[in-house]
């Protein structure tokens, strides 16, 4: 139940532009950037219907423009099941590494890809047993967009899993994440923002539901494209480790107070740079785990 | 000891030192002769021992002798000199007519004589004067632009008026306005003042030693005292300039018993984008103002009222227009405050001052959705508000003076309420975070004098209350003097300072979101330790004064977001749950060379520092330097009077650029468990996770020099009803591009200017 406080910084944004910022000018720098030490690099996810596979890399200096990582290869990697039972991985290029083994739920499982004497670089991570609320569809409402149903998502199970989701409409065989309304306080609001239309939350393609939401609350979600014009449409439910939460928090947080967008735009000029957890040692990177759960409710 | 025996003890302390001793004494009132407002901080020169005029412009001596001789001096004011013989206790007035006003104005010797027979290190006091004809930014002549070039000063981002003063963060300076606290300094997102120079008579900036009546921050104080209103004649002015338009008016009600200021300022930039609606569907508004009202009123030749009133206040609001459907998205944000005073001369050593008084920052943010079918509002507004009481006496000594007094203060603190109203939906309304800070505090400061040592001596008893807990603090003030010779002196001082409330902010700018927070039960006040050793010397008769001056201090419970927090970010959580804790230190060098005489006057200040901050859960728990930090920082300030009438005047910086977080590397990452076909929908978080920026450290850039030259020229006339002014100001007279922020565009370091040369003119009347 709070306000469009993240339009705040747009709107600053606008007030600046209208006074100072039409006389403002940006030009390139030939100065000295911060030193660079290149580092070793580990991300792996864990899900139990795909095989394990990680991959280790060079970070590339941010004065790089494109982003052709050089992998390490010819490491021996080691993937551990609950520190007890070991898989070696198998080097296929460019610094993958994989074996043709599914991790289980309720599992934990640790990396390590020895890079050199004394220089190993480690991560570990669980994989949540796959527990999700029940979701129903209401009647179509006629005071909703396009007379569009409610979802409704009712936690059932006395757990404290993590919760992230979102709804996808197929058309014509492009699957598309579809933008969520809602002011239910029990979804976490770090990344949206209030809509000018109906004073509701938008929900930008995916969205976290607070891991506090009491047993039988349930949240009520709208939407603005038309249910009824779509060939099929999903619910993801992604039931993810708190290392895994805390990465995609902190992420897409950093992407947010992003500076520029993809395109070298200034997007935000009170943007900052912000770190992004990692759970790698002696390295960067992130080993997670998820599972998740598609619902297909039409 | 409990707190209430302690409050108890100081008020028996202060009630012994209220008996008073008989003698024939003096007791003066410093005016100016031609508005007859009080001249505060007079140097009044008896018999060798210096003494300055309180708030009031009241002085007293005490005499032993029938004759007497006195010397009264002010800034900018032509001195003047007493020979009387007294046989009984006297109050006399004394009117000092301003320079500008005397035709040999550039013969008088010295504008600050006081420096070397003030305890206190560290302390400024700046003549409006030099404000109104130094560069602005824009016409728009700033009190904290021209605090910011003095020793130990840095200011925030480019243009701003964000003042980091020996290496503290913005809130730590107690900003008062007639002894009033003022929470928000400025509008524009900090690009302007809330002071209106034209209404303000009293300057006075402390940094070194700050004495005991001040309390409540934890780096420096700036004690703004406004005009009182001419008591001899009504005048006024009013002024145009690109971004405001102002008028002052002033005089007497009854002549040289009640008389009444009025002035105002409001920007132009709401105006244009009205002008240039045509056929846009959406409107963008922008506008500020402030306001500042008095009424004074002298009952009897020992008592006067005075009631002042100022309100300063910023709006945002842009509107858009669909079909029948109008949505408006706005923010207001501002300060309001409420004085009630009375100075009153008890007896012949004894002169109070009482005042009662009320100070708000508020901010409301606020979105509405109207059709034919709704009407839909969001509202969430935070609101700091103080409520006080404060009585301070001034005990005049044999041969020195004392102050102490008491005060008690309740701080509401409601940083976030939340308002949903609509006619489709259930109102709702939260205001679960509220806070009081209960503040009773009481001081005692007094002047010793021993031949060539000097000691300003003082205690301030602070006591806290949140939530039940108490929070003591006993604050020691401590400045010693030790004159070697005629011409120079050293000075050192140590003072112990808290505070009880935070500004959390996590942007270069000073936000209407910056939200002030108050002590919690877990969360202690900020304390620090500020200790100063200075070298003080006057060169050709005081027409140079050198000042040289060492100072480190240090800082515990600083408080900032937790690394990704922000109130914008996820307002819902308690603004306690997003903290981090931590400390900091500073220290350097400051170099201040005056020129006080002449028709070219002006100032040379230099600071060599460092700053640094430490919190568990930010930069990994290693130290990193404070986004103020610079390491050099040099400010020259140049006014040249051709004439009367004519003046120029031109400053420049020279500085360490501030550092910034930059990432040093990229590496890939995992994508948020999303799927989409659809590439539009996608692309730019592809495109984010696909390069992970790796940031080792905080603050682990200084971004290039800055500098820039800002050029002043002013020109008077004298017209039948009073003087004409125009002025020219040229901001970065050679247009350095200088970097706003520094950022990766594409592997490309690229910089962000905000401000080229932007010249400007203004245009002044004031009424005779």
């Amino acid at each position: 139940m709070n306000l469009a406080l993240n339009n705040s910084k747009k709107a600053f944004f606008v007030i600046l532009y209208l006074s100072f910022i039409q006389i403002s000018c940006v030009k390139l720098l030939d100065i000295e950037a911060p030193i660079y030490i290149s580092q070793n690099v580990l991300i792996g996810v864990l899900h139990p219907d795909s095989c394990i596979k990680v991959r280790v890399f060079k970070t590339l200096p941010s004065s790089f423009k494109d982003n052709n990582y050089t992998g390490i290869d010819s490491l021996k990697v080691i993937v551990f099941e609950d520190k007890k039972e070991q898989f070696i991985l198998k080097n296929v290029g460019n610094g993958y590494y994989e074996i043709p083994i599914k991790p289980k739920s309720g599992h934990l499982y640790s990396v390590e890809a020895k890079i050199d004497e004394g220089n190993i670089i480690s991560a570990q991570d669980s994989i949540p047993v796959l527990e999700v609320p029940l979701i129903t569809l209401t009647q179509p409402k006629p005071e909703n967009f396009n007379s569009n149903p409610d979802l409704v998502i009712t936690k059932n199970i006395n757990n404290k899993s993590i919760w992230w989701f979102s709804l996808n409409f197929i058309k014509k065989g492009i699957s598309t994440p579809q933008t969520l309304l809602s002011n239910s306080q029990n979804l976490d609001i770090f990344n949206s923002k209030v809509n000018n239309i109906d004073g509701r939350r938008d929900f930008y393609l995916i969205t976290r539901v607070l891991p506090e939401m009491p047993l039988g609350k349930e949240i009520n979600i709208g939407f603005v494209n038309a249910i009824k014009d779509v060939d099929a449409a999903f619910i993801y439910f992604s039931c993810v480790s708190p290392t895994y939460d805390k990465y995609l928090k902190t992420a897409i947080e950093a992407y947010q107070n992003s500076l520029v967008d993809n395109s070298g735009n200034v997007k935000n000029p009170f943007g900052n740079f912000l770190p992004v957890y990692s759970n790698v040692k002696n390295g960067l990177g992130i080993f997670i785990a998820y599972n998740t759960k598609k619902v297909q409710i039409k | 000891m409990s707190i209430h025996k302690k409050i108890f003890l100081l008020l028996f302390l202060l009630k012994n030192s209220i008996l008073t001793y008989s003698q024939k004494s003096v007791s003066g009132i410093v005016k100016d002769s031609l508005s007859g407002e009080f001249l505060i901080g007079a140097n009044v020169d008896f018999n060798g021992h210096l003494l300055q005029s309180n708030k009031y412009g009241f002085f007293k001596i005490n005499n032993q002798n029938n004759q007497i001789y006195l010397k009264i001096s002010f800034v900018g004011y032509q001195s003047i000199k007493f020979n009387a013989s007294i046989s009984k206790d006297t109050l006399l007035v004394f009117y000092l007519k301003p320079i500008n006003n005397q035709l040999d104005e550039v013969s008088v010797k010295s504008e600050n004589e006081n420096m070397f027979h003030d305890n206190n290190s560290g302390t400024f006091k700046l003549p409006v004067s030099i404000i109104k004809k130094a560069p602005s930014f824009l016409g728009e002549s700033d009190i904290l632009k021209t605090i910011q070039t003095l020793p130990g000063v840095s200011s925030g981002t480019e243009g701003t008026v964000g003042l980091n003063v020996r290496g503290g963060s913005a809130e730590q300076n107690l900003i008062l306005l007639d002894g009033i606290p003022v929470y928000n300094i400025n509008h524009l997102f900090g690009f302007f003042s809330i002071f209106n120079t034209d209404a303000v008579s009293n300057i006075d900036f402390f940094k070194g030693n700050i004495p005991a009546r001040y309390s409540g921050r934890a780096s420096s104080v700036l004690d703004i005292t406004m005009k009182e209103g001419n008591t001899k004649s009504w005048t006024g002015n009013v002024g145009i300039g690109p971004i405001t338009s102002k008028a002052l008016i002033e005089g007497p009600i009854i002549k040289d018993k009640m008389s009444f200021l009025f002035s105002y300022r409001r920007t132009w930039l709401d105006i244009l984008p009205r002008l240039i609606k045509g056929g846009n569907n959406t409107i963008p508004t922008y506008k500020f103002y402030d306001l500042s009202t008095k009424l004074n009123y002298k009952i009897n030749s020992k008592n006067s009222i005075f009631l002042s009133y100022y309100t300063g206040i910023d709006k945002y609001k842009i509107t858009t227009f669909d079909d029948e459907t109008e949505t408006s998205f706005s923010f207001n944000w501002g300060n309001e405050t409420l004085n009630a005073r009375l100075a009153s001369i008890i007896n012949k050593n004894l002169f109070s001052n009482l005042a009662i008084y009320y100070t708000k920052y508020n901010f409301e943010v606020q979105n509405q959705i109207k059709s034919p079918n709704n009407n839909f509002i969001n509202n969430v507004s935070s609101n700091i508000l103080d409520l006080g009481l404060k009585w301070e006496i001034d005990k005049y000594l044999k041969t020195s003076q004392a102050k102490f007094g008491v005060g008690l203060v309740k701080h509401e603190f409601n940083p976030n309420i939340t308002q949903i109203s609509g006619s489709e939906i259930a109102p709702y309304f939260s205001n679960n975070q509220t806070e009081n800070v209960l503040e009773v505090n009481g001081f005692y400061e007094q002047a010793l004098n021993f031949n060539n040592f000097k000691a300003d001596i003082g205690i301030n008893q602070i006591n806290y209350q949140v939530d039940k807990k108490w929070y003591p603090n006993i604050e020691p003030r401590l400045s010693l003097n030790y004159k070697l010779n005629s011409h120079t002196s050293l000075k050192a001082s140590y003072n112990y300072l808290t505070q009880f409330l935070h500004l959390l902010t996590n942007s270069s700018l000073s936000l209407p979101t910056d939200l002030w927070v108050p002590i919690t039960d877990k969360i202690k006040p900020l304390k620090s330790h500020n200790y100063s050793l200075g070298y003080y010397k006057s060169i050709k008769n005081n027409s140079f004064q050198l000042i040289v001056e060492g100072y480190y201090r240090s800082m515990n419970n600083l408080l900032e977001y937790s690394e990704g927090a922000s109130f914008l970010n996820n307002p819902s959580a308690k603004w306690y749950e997003k903290v981090s804790i931590g400390k900091g230190n500073s220290y350097g060098l400051e170099v201040f060379l005056r020129k006080t005489t002449g028709k070219s006057k002006g100032w040379l200040s230099y600071t060599l520092s460092w700053t640094n901050r430490q919190f568990n859960d930010i930069n990994r728990g290693a130290i990193f330097p404070f986004k103020y930090d610079r390491r050099h920082n040099l400010n020259v300030i140049f006014l040249h009077d051709f004439s009367k009438d004519r003046q120029f005047s031109a400053n420049f910086s020279l500085n360490s650029g501030s550092v910034i977080t930059l990432p040093t590397g990229k590496f890939q990452s995992i994508a948020p468990p999303i799927i989409s076909t659809n590439p539009n929908t996608y692309q730019n978080y592809t495109y984010f996770f696909d390069q992970i920026n790796n940031i080792p450290l905080r603050n682990n850039f200084r971004m290039p020099i800055y500098h820039r030259l800002d050029l002043s020229y002013r020109v008077s006339k004298s017209k039948k009803k009073g003087q004409r002014t125009w002025s020219l100001n040229v901001y970065n007279v050679y247009s350095k591009r200088n970097a706003f922020f520094i950022y990766y565009d594409k592997g490309q370091l690229k910089q962000f200017t905000l401000f080229p040369i932007i010249p400007s003119i203004n245009y002044e009347f004031s009424f005779k």
